[in-house]
């Protein structure tokens, strides 16, 4: 029932907005239908200079970043969880680092990393790394204390309490952090070729804007929609099948 | 007792450090870049004194957009969450959407708002707004969808009406998670006209730091950094203070935005 009525409420808006444009209730220098862009966005993709000069860059920027956010993440997140000086010193800073607008660091990390793709996975890895550290911290901290207690009673050794009880325990809120990190990864890396960078999927945006390439833009601007979604679907999709199996 | 406090004082002793470290850490990576590509600490907060009065215009406008469009998106943000809360059907179904939304990048969209808008502050403050509502939003849906139907019960028994229910009851209930929502929205709004300014606009400390950027003066670019840095601690303390009042006055609850 939820799922018809996402989905009748999608389909309705995406036909309102075919029939406003194509009706030229909207203006048409601004607005394109939504079928016009879906074909630019497959005559982009089939350009093979867009691919591996654009989409290439921008996907492995982006896997890069939130790979990077993964495993830092996780590590100072264990390291949070076991020391509690690090954990109580730095837990006020993790919270206030989102209220910072990240991107204003990029002229930096252009200098202390040169330009290529290095700063700007930088940034995306920047930006998505606390979330991952705060959920893998809460997820550790928060384990009850009957599971550590079945543990110790096993006799279990220190890595196959990690093993076997730690980490199951805190899986579900460090994939939180995970889901959070690709969000945000794909956020880091888009606004930053967006604004400063001269390859990647971003930059074909506002070239495309720049140059008054309408089609282009709007093609470009749902790929990365397109992108953003799967991501999110397909995470959610394992984090659903995962639940299942632990419960 | 006595190690707890000294334990504390270790704490507290370790938050200062961390700027500290911050500062040292900046002044190393300045000693190993050099001059052209970098700027000393100091040298910024000497720019910074230099230039505070010229950049005072650009901050003003920049806080005065950035008031307008979370005073809209706050505002908008609440009723809507409140309103789509109520009922748990329409939460049900909107909140993956609502949830879609919040997860693309929502920078690529702001070309279509400078379609519409033009180079204008309307244009700023609705990409601002679209930038920081979801948040706020989703937090209100959720938390007034999860009010203890205890409380709900009680509002029956005492046969008040909606807007009695909804003053007395509901909102005192969400008001904690709303505080959180609303410190998320401000910051989103912030990154979101930012990102804006940067992009395509001719006044606003985003403005400048792109300015700086193409003049290459690192002691410049580090000293608004540091500008901006500043107005975003402000504001977030300030919604921290109030988010600690009312943790004392009503209680934590747990809140989860993913």
């Amino acid at each position: 029932m939820h799922r018809l009525i996402q989905t009748l409420i999608v389909v309705c808006l995406l036909v309102l907005y075919e029939l406003a444009t194509r009706m030229n209730w909207l203006d048409s220098f601004t607005f394109i239908p939504f079928s016009t862009m879906f074909v630019n966005m497959i005559e982009n993709l089939t350009d093979p200079e867009y691919v591996t000069n654009h989409f290439g860059v921008t996907a492995l920027e982006i896997l890069a970043s939130f790979m990077g956010a993964i495993i830092f993440g996780i590590i100072f997140g264990i390291i949070l969880w076991r020391s509690d000086f690090a954990h109580h010193v730095l837990q006020p800073y993790l919270m206030l680092f989102y209220a910072i607008p990240f991107f204003a660091l990029y002229p930096i990390f252009i200098s202390i990393f040169g330009i290529g793709p290095l700063p700007v996975i930088m940034i995306g890895l920047f930006f998505a790394l606390p979330a991952v550290i705060t959920n893998t911290a809460i997820g550790f901290r928060e384990i009850r204390k009957v599971l550590v207690k079945v543990g110790q009673s096993c006799n279990l050794s220190f890595r196959q309490m990690i093993v076997h009880i730690y980490f199951p325990a805190a899986w579900p809120f460090i994939f939180t952090g995970i889901k959070l990190a690709a969000a945000y990864s794909i956020i880091g890396v888009i606004a930053t070729e967006f604004i400063l960078s001269a390859r990647g999927l971003g930059y074909t945006i506002s070239y495309a804007y720049n140059n008054f390439d309408i089609n282009g833009m709007y093609g470009s601007v749902l790929l990365v929609i397109m992108i953003a979604l799967t991501v999110n679907i397909v995470l959610g999709f394992i984090e659903a099948r995962a639940y299942r199996k632990n419960s | 007792m006595k190690i707890k406090t000294s334990q504390q004082k270790w704490y507290a002793f370790g938050r200062y450090m961390v700027p500290v470290a911050i500062i040292i850490l900046w002044e190393i990576i300045y000693l190993m870049l050099g001059e052209p590509a970098m700027a000393s600490p100091w040298q910024s907060v000497v720019e910074l004194k230099e230039n505070a009065n010229r950049w005072l215009g650009d901050m003003g406008n920049t806080v005065f957009t950035l008031l307008i469009s979370f005073i809209i998106a706050s505002i908008s943000g609440v009723i809507l969450g409140f309103f789509i809360g109520l009922s748990a059907f329409w939460t049900k179904t909107l909140s993956p959407l609502l949830l879609g939304l919040y997860s693309i990048p929502k920078v690529t969209l702001y070309p279509i708002f400078l379609l519409i808008f033009g180079l204008t502050l309307q244009g700023r403050v609705a990409f601002s707004v679209f930038h920081g509502i979801f948040p706020i939003m989703i937090i209100c849906m959720e938390a007034t969808r999860t009010v203890p139907d205890i409380y709900l019960k009680l509002a029956k028994s005492y046969r008040m009406s909606f807007m009695q229910k909804a003053r007395q009851i509901l909102i005192p209930a969400i008001m904690p998670q709303l505080v959180v929502g609303l410190r998320m929205s401000f910051s989103l709004c912030f990154l979101g006209l930012i990102l804006a300014e940067m992009f395509a606009s001719y006044e606003g400390l985003g403005h400048r730091l792109v300015h700086y950027m193409s003049l290459n003066q690192p002691s410049s670019i580090l000293a608004i950094i540091i500008f901006i840095v500043f107005i975003a601690f402000f504001f977030t303390f300030l919604f921290l203070i109030w988010q600690e009042k009312n943790e004392q006055k009503i209680g934590k609850r747990q809140i989860n935005l993913s």
